[in-house]
C-alpha cells in the first residue's frame, strides 16, 4: 500500500532527554493509524514533530511525498489530548476562527459549521458560550474545529474521552466516513479497545522507541501463536502455577492465557473440559491490542493511570 | 520562512482586538476616563469663574461730596477699576447720617441684596482709612472690586489742584502689572498656564494606566491559551512566532484605539474654546506634540507588549504570571513617579535623563515635552533609544514565548530562561 506519510529517523531531544530517538513509520493512505503509548512514551513530541510545531533535531518527515511545511499545516486537523478553546466564545464564532485560522472563510463553511452543529445536536447553541456548554459538548465543538476545513490529514488524540455512549458513536461514524472519503488519520490513545477496533495500522512507542510497526492482522499473528483466549463458567484457579502456563489473566469470566509453547493448546482444552469447565469460546492464537501493548511496555497498573 | 501577516495571522488579529475591544472594562474606561478627566478640569474653570459671573452690589458712601462726582465720573466712563458684573452706587452722607443709614441697610447687606458699604470720612481722609460694612466683610474678592477704585479717587482728589498733569497722576496710581511667559526655542514665547501642568498630568497618568492595563490584559490571555491549552490547536495551525506576533499586533490595534480617543478631547480643548477655560486653565497642544505622543506610545506599548507576553508564556497561571510581570510593572511604575518631580522643578536633571533613558522614556519624554520646550535632539534621541529598546527585547522575547508557551509544569529558572534565549 502506498504511504501517505513518511516519517524517518525521527529524533528530538530536550536538554539532556532525548524525548524521541530514531523513530520512524510510514502511514499508508487511507488508513487509521493508531499511534499508542504511555504516558511520558514520546507520543504528543512526535505529533508535535508531524505538526511543524517542534522541528526534529534529526530524520525528516514527508507527506505525499513533500516535506512537511506550511502548506501541510492548512491540511492538518488536529484534536489533542487536552481540550482547548477560547470559554468566552460562542460555539459559531469559535468554529468560524479555527477555519479561518486554516484559510478557510465564508458562508459555505459557516454551513458546513451547522450542518456539524446539526448532526452533534448543537445548533440551537450556536450563540451560547463555550463555558455553558457541558464538557461533553464542548469536546464536540472541539472535534468540529478539527475538521472543520475538510483536512486530509487527521490528528485525533483521546478523541472519545468524556463522551457517553450515544456522542461516542456519532463520532465513530464522522470518522469512518473520513476514512472512507480517503483520509488519513493518526488516533492516539490509552484505550486498547478502540485502538483495536479501529486502527488499521499500529505504533508503539515505549520510552521515545518505536518498539511495534505494522498492520494489526500481522501484529497479532506476531504476538498471538502462544495465546489463547477463552470464555468460561466455573472455577479455573487450578490453572495458576500449572506448569503448561507462563501467564495467565483471569477475570473470573474471560482469561488470557500464555502458554510456554504453542503445542499445548489442545493439553490445555482437554484439562479444562476434564476439569467441568463449562466452555463458552475457545479461541487459540488470539491476543488482545491490550495484551501486546502490556507486554511491551510494562505493567497493567501503570498504564491505565492515564485518566 | 513563516509570514508573519498572512491570512491567518489576520484572523488571530481580529480575534485579539476583538477580545480586547469588546470588554466592558474596556468600552467603560476608554469612554469614562476622558468624561471624568475633562469634567474634572471643567468643574475647576467653573470654580474659577463662578464667582466672576454673580452680580455684585455695593455702595460707597462718601462725606465729600467732591469724591462723589470723581467716582461718578469713574463709574461713567467705564473704567477698568470696575468690573462689568458690580453695580456701584456712589453717594454722600455725613457720618451722622451714615449711623442711621447703615441701619436702615442691615437687614438689605443680611441678605445680600447689598454685597457692602464702603463709607469714606473727612476726618482721615489723608490716611486713606475707609470703613467697609458687609455680612461678610473678609471676601477679598468684594472688597478688591472697589479699593483699586477708591485709592484712584482719593489720589486724583489729593493731587487735584496740585501742579501735576493727569498723565502725571495716571502713571503714579499705575501698579506693576505681571505677564508671564514660557521660555521657548521658537521666537514666539508662549503664555505659560497651569494648563500645561494638567496637560502633563493627565499624559502621565493615561500613558502608566493604559500600558498597564493593556499589558494586562495581553498578559491574561497569553496565559489563558496556555492554561487551556488552546495553543496547542493554535500551534497546528501557525507558528508560534506568528502567534505572538498577531497576538501583539491585535492587543497593540486595542491600545492605539484607546488612546487615541483619549487624545481626541485634547485636541478639541485646544484647538477649538470648547470648555471656555480661563486663561490660566489654557490647555495648548500642539499636532507635533500630539503625534509624538502617539508614536512613542506605539512604540512603547509594543515593546511592553513583548515583554508581558513573553512573561504569560513562562507561566501557567495569572496569580503566578502576575508575579512575574511584576518587574514590568515597576519599569512602568517608576518613570510615573518620576513625572511627578516635574511638578517642581520641570527642568530637573533626573526627569531631563530619564526622558531619554530605555522604558523611562516612554513616559517621562512626552510628560516633559508637555512642560517644557525640549530640544529636537534630545527627541530624536528618545525614540532612537525607544526603537534600540524594542529592538533589544524582540531579539529575546520571541525565542523566551516560542519555547514558553508548550512547556507546563515546573516554572523555569532564570539559568533555564538564559539557555532558551541562547538557544
Amino acid at each position: 500500500m502506498e504511504s501517505a506519510l513518511v516519517a524517518k529517523n525521527l529524533t528530538k531531544r530536550f536538554d539532556k532527554t532525548t524525548a524521541v530517538d530514531n523513530v520512524s513509520f510510514n502511514i499508508p493512505e487511507g488508513s487509521v493509524f493508531g499511534l499508542i503509548g504511555r504516558n511520558g512514551a514520546g507520543k504528543t513530541t512526535t505529533i508535535r514533530m508531524l505538526m511543524n510545531i517542534f522541528f526534529p533535531d534529526e530524520g525528516e518527515i514527508r507527506f505525499r511525498g513533500n516535506l512537511v511545511d506550511q502548506k501541510f499545516r492548512d491540511n492538518v486537523g488536529y484534536l489533542p489530548e487536552e481540550r482547548g478553546l477560547y470559554k468566552k466564545m460562542k460555539l459559531l464564532d469559535t468554529i468560524m476562527f479555527f477555519a479561518e485560522l486554516k484559510g478557510k472563510t465564508g458562508p459555505v463553511i459557516k454551513a458546513k459549521a451547522m450542518e456539524y452543529l446539526e448532526r452533534f445536536d448543537l445548533a440551537d447553541r450556536k450563540n451560547s458560550k463555550l463555558e455553558d456548554l457541558s464538557k461533553g459538548n464542548q469536546q464536540k465543538i472541539q472535534f468540529i474545529c478539527t475538521i472543520i476545513h475538510d483536512p486530509e490529514f487527521i490528528i485525533l488524540d483521546e478523541p472519545f474521552s468524556g463522551l457517553d455512549p450515544i456522542n461516542t458513536n456519532i463520532l465513530k461514524e464522522i470518522i469512518l466516513d473520513l476514512k472512507q472519503q480517503g483520509k488519513v488519520i493518526i488516533f492516539s490513545t490509552h484505550l486498547m479497545d478502540f485502538a483495536e477496533k479501529m486502527c488499521d495500522h499500529i505504533a508503539i512507542i515505549h520510552q521515545g522507541k518505536l518498539v511495534e510497526n505494522s498492520n494489526l492482522a500481522q501484529l497479532k499473528k506476531k504476538y498471538g501463536q502462544r495465546n489463547v483466549n477463552v470464555i468460561y463458567e466455573g472455577d479455573i484457579s487450578f490453572l495458576n502455577d500449572h506448569p503448561m502456563i507462563e501467564k495467565i489473566e483471569d477475570y473470573g469470566r474471560a482469561t488470557g492465557i500464555r502458554l510456554k509453547s504453542a503445542d499445548d493448546t489442545q493439553t490445555l482444552l482437554k484439562l479444562l473440559i476434564d476439569n467441568n469447565i463449562i466452555i463458552k469460546k475457545f479461541d487459540a492464537n488470539d491476543i488482545s491490542l491490550h495484551d501486546i501493548f502490556v507486554d511491551l511496555t510494562g505493567d497493567i497498573t501503570e498504564e491505565v493511570t492515564h485518566d | 520562512m513563516t509570514n508573519p501577516f498572512s491570512k491567518r495571522t489576520f484572523a488571530i488579529i481580529k480575534r485579539e482586538l476583538k477580545s480586547q475591544i469588546m470588554t466592558k472594562a474596556f468600552i467603560f474606561s476608554t469612554i469614562l476616563v476622558p468624561v471624568l478627566l475633562f469634567g474634572l478640569i471643567g468643574l475647576q474653570a467653573f470654580i474659577i469663574t463662578y464667582d466672576e459671573g454673580k452680580r455684585i452690589n455695593i455702595e460707597i458712601v462718601a462725606e465729600n461730596t467732591a469724591l462723589v462726582s470723581l467716582l461718578q465720573k469713574e463709574i461713567q466712563s467705564k473704567s477698568e477699576l470696575i468690573d462689568e458684573n458690580t453695580n456701584i452706587k456712589v453717594s454722600s452722607q455725613d457720618t451722622a447720617q451714615f449711623k442711621t443709614y447703615i441701619k436702615d441697610q442691615n437687614s438689605n447687606m443680611l441678605n445680600n441684596d447689598l454685597n457692602g458699604i464702603f463709607f469714606i470720612p473727612n476726618t482721615n481722609i489723608q490716611e486713606k482709612e475707609v470703613e467697609y460694612y458687609s455680612a461678610n466683610p473678609k471676601n477679598s474678592n468684594l472688597t478688591g472690586k472697589a479699593k483699586d477704585l477708591i485709592n484712584k479717587i482719593l489720589i486724583e482728589h489729593y493731587f487735584f489742584g496740585k501742579a501735576f498733569s493727569s498723565k502725571d497722576i495716571d502713571y503714579a496710581q499705575d501698579g506693576v502689572s505681571l505677564t508671564t511667559f514660557k521660555v521657548s526655542e521658537s521666537n514666539d514665547a508662549e503664555k505659560d498656564s497651569l494648563g500645561a501642568y494638567i496637560v502633563a498630568g493627565l499624559f502621565a497618568f493615561l500613558l502608566y494606566m493604559s500600558l498597564l492595563l493593556i499589558g494586562t490584559n495581553l498578559l491574561r490571555n497569553v496565559v489563558e491559551e496556555k492554561e487551556n491549552r488552546v495553543v496547542e490547536v493554535l500551534l497546528s495551525s501557525v507558528s508560534a512566532k506568528e502567534l505572538m506576533t498577531a497576538k501583539i499586533i491585535g492587543t497593540s490595534g486595542a491600545g492605539l484605539l484607546q488612546i487615541i480617543i483619549w487624545m481626541i478631547p485634547f485636541v478639541l480643548v485646544s484647538a477649538t474654546s470648547l470648555l471656555m477655560l480661563p486663561e490660566k486653565l489654557n490647555i495648548s497642544i500642539s499636532i507635533g506634540q500630539v503625534a509624538y505622543f502617539v508614536l512613542n506610545y506605539a512604540v512603547g506599548l509594543v515593546t511592553f507588549l513583548g515583554l508581558y507576553a513573553a512573561v504569560g508564556a513562562i507561566f501557567d497561571n495569572m496569580s503566578e504570571a502576575q508575579q512575574g510581570a511584576l518587574p514590568i510593572m515597576i519599569i512602568i511604575m517608576i518613570p510615573f513617579y518620576i513625572c511627578f518631580s516635574l511638578g517642581n522643578d520641570p527642568t530637573n536633571i533626573i526627569a531631563q535623563y530619564a526622558s531619554m533613558v530605555p522604558f523611562a522614556s516612554i513616559i517621562v519624554m512626552p510628560v516633559r515635552m508637555a512642560i517644557v520646550e525640549i530640544p529636537t535632539i534630545e527627541l530624536i534621541i528618545a525614540m532612537l533609544v525607544n526603537i534600540a529598546t524594542l529592538v533589544f527585547v524582540f531579539s529575546f522575547v520571541g525565542k523566551i514565548y516560542r519555547i514558553g508557551i508548550l512547556k507546563t509544569g515546573k516554572n523555569p529558572s532564570l539559568k533555564e530562561l538564559y539557555r532558551w534565549v541562547k538557544s
